[in-house]
């Protein structure tokens, strides 16, 4: 039933042209912002999100899914050719990245990143594809306590693993869990903290607010510090040695097998997938391994653990309706724009877009390795376009990307404050993702607390009586003490 | 401020409440709530080590042009605000190419009109200009 399911997405996918150019754009857009220092796969996702409101939602979403997949695969080129990883993901890969790019060996590294990283992706894809239905049918015996505990559970990860202050981390979530109470009262329909302005009826719309934090923000940052980037190296081919493939190929798989899982625990996310399989190389490489002086398993164990982990992030935002990063929230956020809510319901009443949506996401690690191979040159020389010119572009399409939301000059206020927000946030590191996470799970937590508080009459027992909404609550419980006892060790 | 902020959240989401444990009003109590006391926790715990909250004269400039763009954009209109902010702001970055501005900014500016009046029907503001578009 499933392989025919799958067969029938792979039609869909592959029948279709205008779908498979929207993953190719998709990628190429990804490749080039993930490559971007500065600019990570979400800020590719938020500013590309409003461009997908006009059309085919399944095009929209692999268009998402293409940048994602390019972003983190993306952060690698910048991480072997300029020695500043693209995005957060690649500063694993930069270890053995750059030392390789320093003996000349650049094209060589580039090209055992772009092969390990379709490799991560594909095998990420089909564990994706096997589990998530599983999953989902788990999580249609879900009711109210169960979805609550599940987004608390959410939340403590993302707050447990984002940063070095459990307090700035936990006050980040709150921060976007308020925000999403902005509007009408999602059961009672009443308005909230509206203050008598008419746009904030609807609530702060997700667009504007993650354009704002992830982009505008990164703008003022530039504007302190703008990069300035070696030049360009003489012309190269960019394709791996069947040697190197032949030496890596276990790397590889056992990589992206750490990295599908570490990506599938909610707030885990790619840089940690990364840093984790590299350490498993690490420790079965032994102590007189050249790991760090431009050994290939290097470069291998961290590309294919991201990708492998872009599609295990995947897994909990499609099967349960909860992000397991910031770039699955913009996805889930697209969902919802696109008129869906994500979750186990979902999952089993759009079986069609569901599995033309997984089709797209296989298709999107060959469409990876068509670009990585071919135009990775392209990307080495564009990563360096002069930043006076590239930042100013940035700002501009953040503004008019939160425009586009409603046509509203009120969003595009709304993503200058967010813009300000997260830039001081930064400063004074309190972390960004988890109020993202606050803002995409706010509504759907609120909703189900209160309707699990209803059904109890106002008893909070109704959360530990329930075997799973227990096992939830006690996981998200034990991460945020485990990371309190981890942070006390650091410090004494 | 955040605490301050959090507070008078606090104190307004009473306003919602129905008089039940399920009110309108526990969840905007319990996150405001939560900001309130983790900001004062993060006053009194040692904390990492962060930058001071300040923003640069380069970061305030190009604030300060993207609020004028916003604030003239209803009555002067985007066909001459949009070039004028994209060609300030690569200004301000250091750019002093003249083609290089005057071409990069009329180029993207137009484009975005294109696609926002053709693709989506929805032009922004076109002010003075509105007789013309």
């Amino acid at each position: 039933m499933e392989a025919l399911s799958i067969f029938q997405g792979m039609t869909t996918v592959l029948g279709d042209p205008v779908t498979l150019i929207f993953v190719f754009l998709g990628v190429i857009a990804g490749v080039f912002v993930g490559a971007m220092p500065g600019l990570t796969a979400t800020t590719g996702c938020a500013l590309l999100l409003p461009f997908t409101f006009g059309h085919e939602p399944l095009h929209g979403l692999l268009m998402l899914v293409g940048v994602f997949t390019g972003g983190i695969y993306g952060g690698s080129l910048s991480a072997i050719l300029l020695r500043t990883p693209g995005t957060p993901a690649a500063a694993a890969t930069m270890i053995d990245g750059f030392p390789m790019s320093e003996r000349g060996e650049a094209g060589r590294a580039i090209g055992l990143a772009t092969v390990a990283s379709f490799v991560g992706g594909s095998v990420g894809a089909i564990v994706m594809t096997l589990l998530a239905p599983k999953l989902a049918a788990l999580g249609l015996a879900f009711g109210p306590p169960e979805f609550f505990a599940l987004t608390l559970f959410g939340l403590a990860m993302i707050v447990a693993v984002s940063g070095d202050s459990l307090v700035r981390g936990v006050m980040a979530a709150a921060i976007g869990m308020w925000i999403s109470t902005i509007g009408f009262d999602p059961i009672a329909g009443s308005s909230r903290y509206t203050f008598g302005i008419r746009e904030l009826l609807g609530g702060v719309e997700l667009i504007p607010i993650l354009v704002g934090l992830f982009g505008v923000a990164q703008v003022l940052a530039r504007a302190e510090k703008l990069l300035v980037f070696p030049k360009s190296p003489e012309k190269e081919k960019f394709l791996p040695r069947l040697s190197d493939l032949a030496l890596t190929k276990w790397t590889a798989v056992k990589s992206a097998l750490i990295g599908v899982f570490v990506g599938s625990v909610p707030g885990a996310g790619c840089d940690i997938a990364a840093f984790a399989a590299y350490s498993e190389l690490k420790r079965s490489e032994g102590v007189g391994s050249d790991l760090g002086k431009g050994n290939p398993k290097g470069i291998v164990a961290p590309e294919a653990a991201n990708n492998a982990a872009t599609t295990g992030a995947l897994i909990p935002m499609l099967s349960l309706g909860v992000p397991g990063d910031a770039v699955t929230a913009v996805l889930l956020g697209a969902l919802t724009i696109h008129g869906f809510e994500p979750g186990p319901v979902f999952f089993s009443s759009n079986l069609d877009l569901i599995y033309a949506l997984f089709a797209g996401v296989i298709f999107a690690q060959l469409a990876l390795l068509i670009v990585g191979l071919s135009l990775t040159g392209l990307f080495a020389r564009l990563i360096r376009i002069d930043q006076r010119i590239m930042i100013p572009a940035i700002l501009f399409l953040c503004m008019i990307g939160s425009y586009s939301v409603r046509y509203s000059l009120f969003d595009m206020y709304v993503a200058l404050i967010f813009g300000c927000v997260g830039f001081l946030f930064e400063k004074v590191r309190i972390p960004l993702s988890p109020l993202l996470l606050g803002v995409v799970l706010g509504t759907l937590s609120e909703q189900n607390l209160r309707r699990s508080l209803i059904m109890s009459h106002g008893d909070l027992a109704i959360f530990v009586q329930r075997p799973v909404s227990l096992a939830l609550t006690a996981g998200a419980f034990f991460a945020i003490v485990f990371m309190v006892l981890r942070l006390r060790r650091s410090t004494t | 401020m955040l605490v301050l902020l959090a507070a008078s959240a606090f104190h307004i989401a009473g306003d919602y409440g129905d008089g039940t444990r399920s009110g309108g009003d526990v969840f905007p109590r319990m996150t405001a709530g939560a900001v309130c006391a983790t900001g004062l926790l993060a006053l009194f715990l040692p904390s990492p080590a962060t930058e001071r909250p300040t923003i640069s004269p380069k970061s305030l400039r190009i604030l300060a042009l993207t609020l004028a763009f916003l604030g003239l954009m209803p009555s002067i209109g985007y066909p001459l605000v949009a070039p004028l902010w994209i060609g300030g702001a690569m200004w301000v970055f250091g750019l002093r190419n003249p083609f290089l501005l005057l071409s990069i900014a009329l180029g993207l500016s137009a484009t975005a009109w294109i696609m926002l009046s053709r693709l989506a029907f929805a032009p922004p503001p076109a002010g003075l200009f509105e007789a013309l578009f």
